[in-house]
């Protein structure tokens, strides 16, 4: 499958007051087509800095950016920052925010917002925006009457579903999910996933989605990717990590979660996640785990599984 | 009629009987009032000593306003909400006060929103304590207690910090130490762990569960989420639009859902599977009715997938499928 | 100790919040100054009785003043009997009384003439005597300025008000140079000039400098007469700050109007912020009638016009500063800050907080005072340091519509007087000048801190 977009050792690093923040810590992942990638984490752990550094939605105190970020081939880190936004960032990849339920201008129809990046970014014509829009409308599943109504008359579903068309109108190669529905009810949650499903299958397109629930992630996930403290600690196929997960912490995420069909036991993670200024020597994990060594104090090995995937931890390392 | 009440079977005494319990909220044009919205409309259950009672929905169906009117925050339009035999809609605001406040503790969604920004931890814990004029020697050391039993070790660390200083897992051990801190016999629970991560939630829920144990507590744990309802409670009662529509076991009721509306709720949740995406899940659509005018008959007839003629017109009655189960749906009745 | 870091480190980062402090602290050292140095009914004392100025030169200007001129405007030259003055006594034979003789001699060596020239008699035991004062000029030139009998213990001559002297001098010097001046020559030219042809004109008229005398002579019939002498030569400049039309140093003035100036500003702007503060909270939380009520009354304020409304009450009323302060407070108390107030606390009535507290038993009292104000005070007070100065300001508007404490030493009575002894148009710029410096600097101070803590608390404002 060729990949649409490959990440390899990206680092992204911002100043504070109280120190550099290593929020995204030598990270590599691929995409490929029409696939999904979840990344899972506590809140924290440097998610939504990827997706900003992916997007290059930058702060002013970025300290490194830093890595290869290849979408469909080509570097975009080298890229400057108006190439950046004719190229890639709207048309190959768009961004659906936590906060972007309420960012729909209230004022505005529909199908103002949904021909607004037409007509400013691709200088289409109105009518041909207009029949664009009613296209996207009716598959994200609104009715084309829609249209012509004001956001406040729209319902959170509806809302979401009006966001999801804005991020699908521009044919983008990948649609970045940060955390689309946790605001959403669970009736209202469980329709949007479906919509997403069916989605990717209609449209050729890939999905990162970002979540803290592993359990909502596997409604998406062909592939996991599991971030602790600014890094990838285990990334492999669905089938794998939801499965029999390797890494102590993906194993403490899945133990933690109430399960509905089946009775299994639960065992929160104890303690509580590093800062990012000053995280743990060697392994991040180290102070949580419950199958910590001695040898764990150097930084662990990535020890590849499969064609793609790994898992960074001395239980799986030669030492 | 005291639907759902078991205290016959179990022996063990009710602690808290919600009967009839309606909670309008009118809607006011100028000076006259056009309508109500019926956030709570009918709604009978018991929650026994020692219990945990879970209560289950979408955000919209009136829980929370359940859960005010039990804490006594809202008035109420008709019906009863009997606490160890005392009719509290009928207590002055002054002994609802002084007396049912120190008996009810409440836990609230958001942990940043529930801690007044400028106190510090001591004084915020401190509070109810004040209020009840709990002597002053007595005062630092309850603190402390109610820290240390929260998992806030060494309290020292924490008594002096102000609420931005600590996580939203913290702030809510915070919230649980607060309105454990009067020795209540009844704990609401609303929302406590939807905010939080969902690696965090379990940490949170089995802090509650084991200080109920120590402190005999009964809990009213009110969430939208069954699964965390199926580990953490005894009973479940589903609320949709302003009305209980199922009360059972626990377990039961997650093992086999009798109402569509249940049933559609257990479908929605996904346990972590990578064959999740391949499927497409049952949901209900469409939106819950609008509370102001709901539908005649039952009020999940424009969602329902299983809807009947019947449905259309009568309000079906709760029937009792057996001491411990009711469902209120014509699928079970005549 | 972290916090007196803290505050360091904020200053630092702010400028002109550290400027703003130190203009302010300033003030305050002014203020406890004058509140130690003396007390304020001994200013007050002092500022409403004329004699305690009647050394001191009328409409001067601050000294300092002569560092940028070229002619130096010349400093009051204060002359007596017993200081600078030789007095002769001598008895008349055969009981005929006394005869005293008074020669005071200075040296005058200022550019310009003095503003005023004033001669005060202190007699004794007389019944009658005749007096005269002879002027002897540098250069040898002398005459007779005033003649007369006086009978009083007490006698204030000023020479420069005798149009006697003055017609006679100018008639004295027509015959003199053959020619009559082109205006008329005051008493105090009359007395300092240079008798050459350049009297003749206001342009060229010169100040002849050297030594001068003035010989007083006291006849008496009584021999147990005796007199003393006081010889005024007021000049034009004085002090810091200079006076006013009666003489009185405005310095006081200043001194004692920063911290009436202050304390009217803080104590209305604070304790005006927090009545506010209080009925918003109030009209919030119990919402209802209550807050119905105080809307309505609210609205009504609102359109009442605030100033007019003061002038009326202090037409009617006799206002000291401290009653004005109160009728100042309960107008402005109610009005838009109200609204502002409200809308914030009608959110904060919403939040889990609150809804925790009267879950736990809170009273209405406790939540208002302990729950609901303290969450807003962060963000008021900014808005409390910024309303000092327009209360200040305040303050001297009224005083200058004529509604202030008579008594009352403030920047606005002096602003006041200024006015209407025409400071403006008669050229007397520093008598406005200190006090509207004063309440200028003051707001800036006051503004600078305001600002900044705004840009601190409020969050919307905070750079990222």
């Amino acid at each position: 499958m060729p990949s649409v977009l490959e990440v390899t050792n990206l680092k992204f690093f911002y100043r504070t007051i109280a120190g550099v923040v290593r929020a995204v810590d030598n990270v590599s992942f691929t995409v490929g087509e029409k696939e999904t990638l979840a990344l899972v984490g506590e809140s924290g752990c440097g998610k939504t800095s990827l997706a900003r550094a992916l997007m290059r939605f930058l702060p002013r105190n970025v300290a490194e950016l830093s890595g290869s970020i290849k979408v469909d081939g080509i570097e975009v880190l080298d890229m400057d920052d108006s190439e950046f936004d004719r190229k890639i960032r709207w048309r190959k990849i768009t961004y659906v925010s936590q906060a972007a339920l309420n960012s729909l201008n209230y004022v505005m129809k529909v199908v103002d917002h949904l021909i607004e990046p037409l007509v400013l970014h691709y200088g289409m014509r109105r009518e041909v925006a207009v029949e664009k829009a009613r296209d996207i409308i009716v598959k994200v599943g609104i009715s084309e009457d829609f249209l012509y109504r004001y956001s406040f008359e729209l319902s959170g579903g509806m809302k979401q579903r009006v966001v999801i068309a804005l991020s699908l109108i521009s044919n983008p190669r990948i649609v970045i999910l940060d955390e689309p529905t946790s605001a959403l009810d669970v009736m209202t949650q469980a329709n949007i996933m479906n919509l997403l499903k069916e989605l990717k299958e209609g449209l050729s397109v890939s999905y990162i989605f970002i979540t803290h629930d592993i359990a909502t992630s596997s409604e998406l996930a062909d592939k996991v990717a599991v971030m602790y403290a600014g890094q990838l600690v285990e990334y492999g196929p669905a089938e794998k990590v939801y499965v029999d997960p390797l890494h102590p912490y993906s194993k403490g995420l899945l133990s933690s979660i109430p399960r509905l069909r089946t009775d299994t036991s639960l065992t929160p993670i104890p303690g509580s996640a590093p800062s990012l200024i000053n995280p743990p020597k060697g392994c991040r994990f180290r102070p949580r785990c419950p199958y910590v060594k001695p040898v764990c104090e150097e930084e662990p090995p990535h020890i590849t599984l499969g064609s793609e995937g790994y898992v960074r931890c001395w239980l799986y390392g030669s030492r | 009629m005291e639907v759902g009440s078991t205290s016959s079977i179990s022996g063990m005494s009710d602690l808290l009987v919600v009967n009839e319990l309606k909670v309008w909220y009118p809607i006011r044009k100028l000076f006259s009032i056009v309508g109500y919205v019926k956030a709570v409309d009918g709604v009978s259950f018991t929650v026994r000593e020692g219990e945990v009672v879970a209560i289950v929905g979408e955000s919209g169906c009136g829980k929370t306003t359940l859960a005010k009117a039990v804490t006594g925050l809202v008035p109420i339009t008709s019906g009863n909400i009997i606490f160890e035999g005392v009719d509290i809609t009928r207590l002055p605001g002054r002994t609802i006060r002084e007396w049912y406040s120190r008996k009810v503790g409440l836990i609230q969604q958001d942990p940043y929103g529930a801690m007044p920004p400028f106190m510090t931890i001591r004084a915020i814990l401190g509070e109810p304590l004040k209020i009840h004029r709990i002597g002053r020697e007595a005062y630092g050391k309850e603190v402390y207690t109610a820290l240390t039993d929260v998992g806030l070790t060494p309290p020292e660390d924490y008594v002096n910090k102000y609420p931005h200083m600590l996580s939203g897992g913290q702030l809510q051990r915070v919230a649980i130490a607060r309105a454990l801190i009067l020795r209540p016999k009844l704990v609401l629970a609303d929302e406590p762990v939807s905010m939080l991560d969902a690696s965090l939630r379990v940490e949170i829920l089995s802090l509650i569960n084991e200080l109920r144990v120590k402190y005999g507590l009964a809990i009213i744990y009110i969430t939208h989420d069954l699964a965390t309802a199926k580990y953490f409670s005894d009973r479940i009662v589903v609320m949709y639009a302003g009305q209980l529509v199922e009360i059972g076991n626990a377990k039961d009721i997650i093992k086999k859902a009798m109402h569509p509306y249940t049933e559609a709720l257990i479908n929605v949740i996904p346990d972590p599977d990578p064959r999740n995406r391949l499927i497409i899940r049952k949901t209900l659509t469409g939106e819950p009715p609008n509370l102001v005018r709901p539908p005649p008959g039952c009020r999940l007839v424009p969602r329902c997938p299983y809807v009947m003629e019947k449905c259309r017109t009568v309000e079906p009655p709760m029937i009792k499928v057996n001491e411990l189960r009711f469902v209120k749906c014509w699928l079970y009745g005549s | 100790m972290s916090s007196a870091i803290a505050i360091r480190r904020t200053m630092l980062r702010h400028k002109s919040l550290l400027a703003g402090t130190s203009i302010i602290t300033a003030f305050i050292f002014i203020s406890i100054y004058a509140v130690v140095g003396i007390p304020y009914s001994e200013a007050v004392r002092m500022w409403n009785t004329l004699d305690y100025w009647e050394d001191n030169p009328k409409l001067a200007f601050p000294s300092w003043l002569n560092a940028f001129l070229s002619k130096k405007l010349p400093e009051t030259v204060i002359l007596s009997s017993t200081d600078g003055g030789v007095k002769v006594r001598q008895l008349l034979p055969f009981g005929g009384g006394v005869y005293i003789r008074v020669e005071i001699s200075f040296n005058y060596e200022y550019d310009d003439f003095p503003s005023e020239v004033v001669l005060r008699l202190y007699a004794s035991n007389l019944r009658t005597a005749l007096v005269s004062l002879t002027w002897i000029k540098p250069d040898g030139g002398e005459f007779i300025v005033y003649e007369e009998t006086i009978s009083s213990e007490y006698r204030y001559y000023s020479i420069s008000a005798d149009r006697r002297f003055q017609t006679q001098y100018i008639k004295y010097v027509t015959e003199k140079l053959g020619e009559s001046p082109s205006y008329d020559i005051s008493p105090e030219i009359a007395l300092f000039a240079n008798e050459g042809r350049s009297i003749l004109s206001p342009d060229t008229k010169e100040v002849l400098k050297g030594r001068y005398r003035a010989v007083l002579i006291f006849r008496s019939s009584n021999s147990e007469a005796d007199v003393d002498v006081k010889l005024s030569i007021y000049g034009k400049v004085f002090g810091l700050v200079g006076t006013d039309h009666k003489r009185r140093d405005l310095w006081l003035a200043v001194i004692w109007g920063t911290p009436i100036a202050l304390a009217f500003g803080v104590i209305a702007s604070v304790v005006t912020v927090f009545l506010e503060m209080i009925v918003a909270a109030l009209s919030a939380w119990y919402g209802g009638l209550v807050d119905h009520l105080i809307q309505r009354i609210n609205d009504v304020m609102l359109v009442l016009p605030f100033l007019p409304i003061l002038l009326m009450i202090s037409y009617f009323y006799r206002l000291t500063i401290w009653t004005l302060l109160i009728v100042v407070v309960v107008l402005s108390i109610f009005g838009s800050g109200i609204k502002v107030y409200r809308a914030m606390f009608l959110q904060i009535k919403e939040m889990p907080y609150i809804e925790a507290a009267r879950a736990y038993g809170a009273s209405n009292s406790r939540i208002v005072f302990r729950y609901m104000i303290p969450k807003v005070l962060p963000t008021s007070i900014p808005n409390i340091v910024l309303s000092v100065p327009s209360y200040v300001f305040l303050e001297a508007v009224l005083a200058l519509l004529g509604v202030g404490d008579p008594a009352a030493i403030t920047w606005g009575k002096v602003l006041e007087e200024a006015f209407t002894g025409g400071a403006v148009y008669r050229g007397y710029y520093h008598w406005i000048l200190a006090p509207s410096l004063c309440l200028v600097v003051m707001a800036l101070g006051f503004a600078l801190i305001g600002f900044t803590l705004d840009k601190i608390f409020n969050p919307k404002l905070r750079e990222v």
